[in-house]
């Protein structure tokens, strides 16, 4: 016998009520997302003005003005904002992002010295696995049990991460850019394909020093080497693009 | 199954049905989450507050959900309130807040025992009774992972809520890993259940874990033998 469409265990009738399920869901998701898309950004811009004064806490200028923003290869944006202290340039600080997380985007703020070489390294959003791929990510204060039980003031320091840290002091050349841009030309997901190929740019050695991996998280610490490599590649392209000195008055 | 009171049905999720330690659902958060005592109580605080709310969505809507097409309508809840509370989160809540909790809820829409809960228990009892078993299972869940994670974290890196015993600077490594997850949460339920058993041999009967809980009885089995008949 021919089924009824329109019963109420038929198809059709099932199509149309998870469809309504769906444009309820859209209904009450679309206001919220409209709602919040402002404070979202005031947020961000909060959390990276945060950031800035952490990976390069020494500037007076303000850095939101005079940043510039590039599209990667991969389509990202890389935001290079130049920090300086009385109008002279005193380094970069560099926000890139990857996809190549283990739960997808990954968002960092580098801040490099003049002569281009990482100064601090923190992650500032992520979606890696709580307890794995956060100790590539995060940066987790602990305290003695002594040092509660006698009141000493908690550490006001950054605390550190053996894998971001490991960056501090590299730097990539420009044969390493021009290297990298080509790998990247011939492969679009770095991360991917550096699985296969020990020899990808980013995951060799930096500046002759090796960076830390952390077992159990080889994707979020390979996604940590793509960023890190992706701001210092257009850090290193566009870095003279920005003048030396800025006359008094101009900087501010 | 007897009705319960709204206060049993909250306490029935912090030890005779208790999701991790029981029932066995969300294993994979269990495990993943429960390196260290801080997550663990992070990742539990946010399930319990997105599965007491779903718990109450789902009661409300399950008289005029059909039910060949009830789980993917779960779904669409959960992730909607999810979703929704990403955002709020995202927006007004103090960014260390976020920070901490945030990376956890996307693991929440796929947690089973969100969906085991409106399923099992959401999709046929009323508003008050669902809110007391989401709230009691979210509980029961919160402190089976903080004890995992308590006894893992103190094990293998001598710290509880990142605050160093100083106990030992090095510690057994391979309890901050997954195996050393299994192993503890091994010795967990050995230990529960050799608590069930003695206080069953004092009362003269003999243990048995809740007969409605094993796999024949799940809701889904349930639903699949009725349109067989």
């Amino acid at each position: 016998m021919k089924e009824d469409l329109t019963k109420k265990s038929g198809i059709l009738y099932l199509s149309l009520f998870l469809l309504a399920v769906c444009a309820v869901a859209t209904a009450i998701m679309a206001p919220v997302a409209l709602l919040t898309e402002k404070p979202i950004q005031q947020a961000k811009m909060a959390k990276t003005a945060e950031g800035l004064r952490i990976v390069m806490p020494d500037f007076d200028n303000d850095p939101f003005a005079e940043k510039k923003e590039y599209r990667s290869r991969n389509g990202s944006t890389v935001t290079i904002y130049p920090l300086r202290q009385a109008g002279h340039l005193a380094g970069f600080a560099v926000s890139a992002s990857t996809e190549s997380g283990y739960g997808g985007h990954m968002e960092g703020l580098i801040g490099f010295n003049k002569d281009l070489s990482i100064r601090k390294y923190i992650i500032t959003d992520h979606r890696e696995t709580p307890g794995i791929g956060t100790k590539v990510t995060d940066r987790v204060r602990k305290r003695k049990l002594t040092d509660i039980l006698t009141g000493k003031a908690a550490d006001s320091s950054l605390p550190p991460n053996a894998t971001l840290d490991s960056y501090e002091g590299l730097k990539v050349g420009t044969s390493d850019a021009q290297s990298s841009e080509k790998y990247r030309a011939e492969n679009v997901d770095m991360v991917s394909s550096a699985t296969s190929n020990p020899d990808a740019p980013h995951l060799k050695k930096w500046s002759g020093k090796d960076v830390h991996f952390v077992t159990g998280a080889t994707i979020s610490s390979m996604a940590s080497a793509d960023l890190a490599w992706r701001a210092a590649v257009m850090l290193s392209k566009h870095s003279k693009e920005f003048p030396e000195n800025l006359e008094s008055g101009k900087d501010m | 199954m007897a009705e319960l009171s709204p206060i049993k049905n909250v306490t029935k999720g912090l030890w005779k049905e208790n999701p991790v330690l029981v029932l066995s659902l969300g294993m994979c958060p269990t495990l993943a989450t429960t390196s260290n005592a801080s997550n663990a109580l992070a990742m539990g605080l946010a399930t319990t507050f997105v599965l007491f709310c779903s718990n109450l969505v789902i009661s409300m809507v399950r008289k005029i959900v059909p039910g060949k097409i009830r789980i993917p309508c779960y779904i669409v809840i959960i992730a909607t309130f999810v979703t929704v509370v990403d955002l709020l989160m995202q927006a007004y809540a103090p960014a260390a807040i976020y920070q901490a909790l945030g990376i956890f809820l996307p693991l929440i829409v796929v947690n089973c025992i969100v969906l085991g809960r409106a399923e099992a228990f959401a999709s046929k009892n009323g508003l008050l009774n669902s809110f007391c078993d989401g709230l009691g299972m979210g509980l029961g869940f919160t402190l089976a992972l903080v004890i995992l994670g308590a006894i893992r974290e103190f094990l293998s890196a001598g710290t509880l809520f990142n605050v160093d015993m100083q106990c030992w600077s090095s510690g057994f490594a391979l309890m901050g890993q997954a195996p050393g997850g299994f192993i503890i949460l091994g010795f967990i339920l050995a230990l529960m259940n050799l608590l069930n058993m003695r206080k069953a041999k004092k009362a003269g009967v003999r243990y048995e874990p809740p007969a409605e809980m094993d796999c024949k009885h799940c809701a889904i089995c349930s639903f699949k033998d009725s349109q067989e008949q």
